[in-house]
């Protein structure tokens, strides 16, 4: 089986085979991006050699991104409608544009804003990754809209929890030459035997393979300023 | 009735499969010759197809055809379901009289929300029926109640239980295992209470410990792997029943034990 660093996992999940991945808590909507992360920060004393994904909004009693970036930051996660902002609005343009002077990925849920803010981000900020992924609805009924947003914006990126459709794979690496997915389970929540089986089968070159298991997401942790 | 075609012992059957498409999303494939090299490539000898034409349009007898025609290109491993359409029961039941008996169609597909009438609603009289006069499963869509599709309410487990209880001799399989988490509660326990209710795997839901929660309350015996293509890819609901936590012989029978059994194959 093909090694994998699992970029959406949620704490609680120790007992994980793979250490190897970027972990993430519900703390950020469920109480705030504070608390979330100095959850983690203590996470990350406790577990260096694991990777975070911190939590960011418009506004916030205090965001150290040097500190964060120290403490292994993979990725800033995003809520705007758990939070209340919006996520191409005026109010997250300095965030946005201090991420993308970082070039310090962030990762929104699809269910957490629309398919035009995200083009919008992605235009606005050429150098900032834009990950998305998604809780409990799967990308299914979307591909007339982000297929051409993939194909236009070399910044966006899709977590493959949520990626599910049948060909999925095969056409979007074969056909559009599309290969910018980064490989996540949603774990503990979701079994990750559905999401990697999906891609250790589908009929594509095991370079683009080895790319969405590892080697996407190891570079764009690498490009972290 | 056994099945045309190959058989191979220890391969998966698909038992809820889609052909054709539909106009919500764009399908990138949708080729029989596709499929087919898709189900090698994952170890599946068998599919069992309700037409999506069945689903979106009410040319039923045309459908029909295309089923059989993809039978034979198929080699005898794509089967079908008959679909029972319950505002137009005359139609639907002639088409199984017709066809009733051959390897092509191996069970009657139901699907309330989409025909937009409660399960539990008497216009299924005549498909229970019809299924225990040719000894044919009824396969049918069900799900728990959704903010997202309003449509849901028409398919949720507890409304067939009128007829499950009604038509003890006659096998009714729960698709998707009732959606999402009440949904799958209750299907599971229906599974559970009464012998002809079994539960299949397909849809989007893949929640850690899914298959062996329903192995807990429903036993193996109840479970089949079914996936819905050609929406979503059968790896997905593969690689989830080969990593649950059960034994082999319990993945087994939800890979294909329990299909062969039920669809003499």
């Amino acid at each position: 089986m093909n090694d994998y660093f699992d970029c959406n996992i949620w704490l609680d999940a120790d007992n994980y085979k793979s250490a190897n991945g970027i972990y993430s808590t519900a703390l950020s909507y469920t109480k705030s991006p504070e608390a979330a992360n100095e959850f983690l920060l203590r996470q990350y004393e406790k577990s260096p050699e694991r990777y975070y994904a911190y939590t960011a909004a418009p506004v916030m009693r205090w965001f150290d991104v040097d500190l964060l970036v120290r403490s292994h930051a993979a990725c800033i996660r995003l809520f705007p409608k758990r939070l209340n902002f919006s996520l191409a609005g005026s109010e997250t343009e300095p965030l946005l544009k201090e991420l993308e002077s970082r070039r310090l990925p962030v990762m929104v849920w699809h269910t957490e804003t629309t398919w035009s803010e995200i083009s919008a981000v992605c235009e606005r900020y050429p150098m900032l990754p834009v990950i998305i992924d998604g809780n409990d609805k799967k990308l299914l009924y979307h591909n007339r809209v982000f297929i051409p947003l993939m194909l236009k914006n070399l910044n966006l990126y899709l977590e493959t929890f949520n990626l599910i459709q049948y060909l999925f794979y095969e056409t979007l690496v074969n056909k559009y030459s599309i290969d910018r997915f980064v490989f996540g389970t949603n774990y503990p929540q979701n079994s990750p035997l559905a999401p990697l089986n999906m891609l250790l089968s589908a009929d594509i070159p095991e370079e683009a393979r080895e790319k969405i298991l590892n080697g996407n997401i190891k570079t764009l942790i690498s490009n972290i300023i | 009735m056994t099945a045309g075609g190959l058989i191979i012992s220890n391969m998966y059957i698909d038992m809820h499969t889609h052909i054709g498409e539909t106009p919500e999303f764009h399908f990138f494939d949708i080729s029989l010759k596709t499929f087919l090299k898709k189900m090698d490539s994952l170890n599946i000898s068998y599919a069992i197809n309700t037409h999506m034409d069945n689903l979106t349009g009410i040319n039923y007898i045309a459908t029909a055809e295309e089923c059989l025609r993809i039978y034979e290109e198929s080699g005898g491993r794509v089967m079908s379901y008959f679909i029972f359409n319950p505002h137009m029961p005359k139609e639907c039941i002639e088409i199984i009289n017709k066809y009733a008996g051959n390897y092509v169609f191996r069970g009657i597909k139901i699907h309330p929300s989409i025909h937009r009438t409660y399960a539990d609603d008497d216009l299924y009289e005549p498909v229970y029926i019809t299924a225990r006069e040719y000894n044919l499963p009824i396969l049918t869509h069900s799900w728990c109640i959704s903010p997202h599709n309003d449509t849901q309410k028409y398919s949720v487990p507890g409304l067939f239980e009128k007829h499950a209880k009604k038509y003890s001799d006659v096998i009714l399989i729960l698709g998707h295992s009732g959606g999402r988490s009440e949904g799958i509660r209750e299907a599971a326990r229906m599974a559970s209470h009464y012998p002809n209710v079994y539960l299949d795997t397909s849809g989007d839901v893949y929640p850690l410990g899914f298959i062996e929660s329903l192995v807990n309350e429903a036993t193996a015996e109840k479970i089949m792997f079914g996936s819905d293509a050609m929406w979503i890819c059968p790896s997905t609901q593969i690689g989830m029943i080969k990593g649950a936590e059960i034994s082999q012989t319990d993945k087994d029978k939800i890979l294909h034990v329990n299909a062969r059994r039920i669809f003499g194959i």
